[in-house]
């Protein structure tokens, strides 16, 4: 008895009664500088994208410009209108189908991975796998020579049509998902005499919903964002420019004046970040689902 | 009527006769033509469940197997020009050029990767230690994580401008600081010295996607588990090392070949610094000293682009090459990697 009355009147076994909450300052001050460093950057765009072209050329950096703000930078970009608009248009007419149709097929092969049974199935799900340790650009040089034995070089083929193959990263992570939805609803629908076809349709493609969404927002995103694919396969051929490569273009147009290379720079990236900050819930969750099955 | 049906009733006349013709057209009793039907059904599954599920696979073997196939016979041609017609069959040449030639950068190229590879435990740190941080008790978790993972929607063209003016020459802020405090401006793009640290500097700047999947993880460890430690007399450093990362393992592992495979084939954010350098695409060149006549900042990667995209004059073949060798690597290193895992990923959580 008095063994146990010591083992509890111990330290270490008594619940935290005694503790006074201290807010923890180190890990606020380390956070804090973390968030700085990563807003620092994205602050310094913003605020020289307003300067007047004698601010922006000054050689000792102004946090604030000294003569105000200015639309200088803006009225640059302006001038570009026209090139940034069908750059724009390029981006949605390349990625936006891409991004629907690859969904949709990454869903309908997550399903077949996740509820049916077949023969193959784990080969080629686990050949699958495999090939995400493969990276793609080591064949950047034969795929390009690939592109040209099927005369799709110079056009947009190359970036749109491997894409509507889906991804065997987001199938695993809509495989993961789907597994999660009860087995007993699939075989309920089966009972009423559902097809697969249907039960795929009417029952898994609604439940799953969120997990699209979060996948075809994160796609799009990403092909929104990529610049070697267009780089390799259009850079010939203004007209069919993406957005990334006419602001790429444009701000080197204006090499020593930051400012409207900032305010272009901005004009490329505050809307997507602004699209993030709308959904961000939805992202982040997405992505920290599809980590907890591995952890 | 059947036989067997017929031979029962002469022997059992007694027999209720009705549920034999009630069964006589179902499978039920059938062994024969139930294991055909269920072989139908087999067959009917496998055929939907491929039509469902193959086509990643059909879209990897037609836009990255066949690559892969042609860049072996690649691998042995002379190509300067994007028509496969032009080759002409070298041999081993591309190899024995890539590997011994004066002229060629492969073994430099290599460093340069393994030198790029510091990015890997700086950002692991950078990830595993926000998420600590984000885990514990403070206000406004949200708000921080929200904040680590904005780098991971910028495009590549916008962080590099970003960059490109913060490490500007004569209007950056980082060299208005260095000559505020007496030093003289570094010209960070065009300096081979200080350009491979550039990189590996900027690529923490997205770290942030790591933290996210390791505060999933931290906050899925067992609680009990850290209590059992904690009464077994614990402190905290303690259960840190020994419970919580033993038990995150798998994250950490999933994590750095994620990050291993992403530093192998880097090369937008090079591609775009050594651009801002010079216009040829070259990065800046090392003028004296052991190194002279290597560019800084030219992983394999980026070596296998500039030797055919690129522009370079080596062409299409001995970039396959060079791609083929780095495939080698790149097996090498994920075999490493696996083989370590074994020693330091738990999966019992």
């Amino acid at each position: 008895m008095a063994k146990e009355e010591a083992i509890y009147n111990s330290q270490n076994f008594k619940p935290n009664k005694k503790k006074v909450f201290r807010p923890p300052y180190l890990c606020y001050f380390l956070i804090i500088l973390y968030s700085l460093y990563i807003l620092l950057p994205l602050y310094i765009i913003l605020i020289s994208s307003f300067k007047s072209d004698f601010d922006a050329t000054q050689p000792i950096f102004q946090w604030w410009p000294e003569h105000g703000l200015s639309l200088a930078g803006y009225r640059r970009v302006v001038l570009w209108w026209s090139m940034i608009l069908g750059g724009l248009r390029n981006t949605f007419l390349y990625y936006l189908p891409t991004t629907l149709i690859s969904i949709f097929v990454n869903a309908s092969a997550a399903f077949g991975f996740a509820k049916l049974n077949w023969k193959g199935k784990n080969a080629i799900f686990g050949f699958l796998m495999l090939t995400m340790m493969i990276p793609g650009t080591i064949t950047m040089t034969a795929s390009r020579m690939y592109m040209s034995i099927l005369k799709w070089d110079s056009s947009a083929l190359p970036i749109i049509v491997p894409g509507l193959f889906g991804g065997i990263g987001t199938v695993f992570f809509l495989r993961q998902y789907i597994m999660g939805i009860p087995d007993d609803l699939i075989g309920a629908a089966k009972i009423d005499g559902m097809s697969d076809i249907k039960i795929f349709l009417t029952l898994i493609i609604p439940l799953s919903m969120p997990a699209l969404t979060t996948q075809a927002v994160l796609g799009f995103i990403g092909s929104y964002n990529s610049y070697l694919g267009p780089l390799i396969y259009l850079s010939t051929n203004t007209d069919a420019w993406t957005v990334q490569l006419v602001l790429k273009w444009c701000s080197e147009q204006y090499q020593n004046l930051t400012n409207v290379m900032m305010a272009f720079c901005a004009v490329g990236m505050f809307p997507l970040i602004l699209l993030y900050l709308l959904i961000q819930d939805y992202i982040l969750k997405g992505i920290s689902m599809s980590s907890g099955l591995k952890g | 009527m059947n036989d067997i049906a017929t031979n029962e009733n002469v022997a059992n006349p007694h027999e209720n006769m009705q549920h034999l013709d009630i069964f006589e057209n179902t499978n039920l009793f059938k062994k024969e033509r139930a294991t055909r039907s269920k072989r139908e059904k087999v067959v009917k599954e496998t055929i939907e469940g491929w039509l469902f599920s193959m086509w990643p696979f059909v879209g990897y073997c037609l836009f990255a197997l066949v690559p892969f196939a042609l860049s072996v016979y690649l691998s042995f041609c002379d190509l300067h020009v994007w028509n496969i017609r032009n080759a002409v069959w070298v041999g081993f040449d591309n190899f024995v050029y890539l590997l011994f030639s004066s002229k060629s950068q492969f073994w430099w190229s290599l460093l340069q990767t393994l030198y790029y590879f510091l990015s890997l435990p700086l950002g692991l740190f950078l990830g595993l230690g926000s998420a600590v941080l984000l885990t514990s008790r403070i206000r406004l978790k949200k708000l921080f994580r929200t904040i680590l993972y904005i780098p991971n929607v910028c495009s590549s063209i916008g962080v590099t401008m970003m960059w490109k003016l913060v490490f500007h020459r004569d209007y950056g802020i980082v060299n208005s600081i260095i000559t505020a405090m007496g030093g003289s401006p570094v010209s960070w793009f065009t300096t081979p010295e200080v350009f491979m640290p550039l990189v590996i500097f900027t690529t923490t700047w997205g770290a942030g996607a790591g933290s996210i999947l390791f505060q999933a993880a931290l906050e899925q460890v067992n609680g009990s588990l850290i209590e059992a430690a904690e009464i077994d007399g614990a402190n905290k450093r303690e259960v840190f090392f020994n419970v919580t990362l033993p038990a995150i393992s798998p994250t950490t592992f999933y994590v750095l070949t994620m990050n291993t495979i992403g530093a192998l084939q880097a090369m937008g954010t090079i591609q775009l610094f050594s651009q801002a350098g010079s216009t040829s695409g070259y990065g800046p060149m090392f003028t004296s000293g052991p190194f002279e006549g290597k560019y800084a900042g030219m992983t394999t990667v980026y070596y296998v682009y500039m030797m055919s995209i690129g522009g370079g004059t080596e062409g299409s073949g001995k970039s396959s090459a060079a791609a083929w060798m780095l495939a080698i690597f790149i097996l090498a290193v994920t075999r490493i990697n696996f083989y370590m895992s074994d020693k330091w990923v738990s999966y019992d959580n």
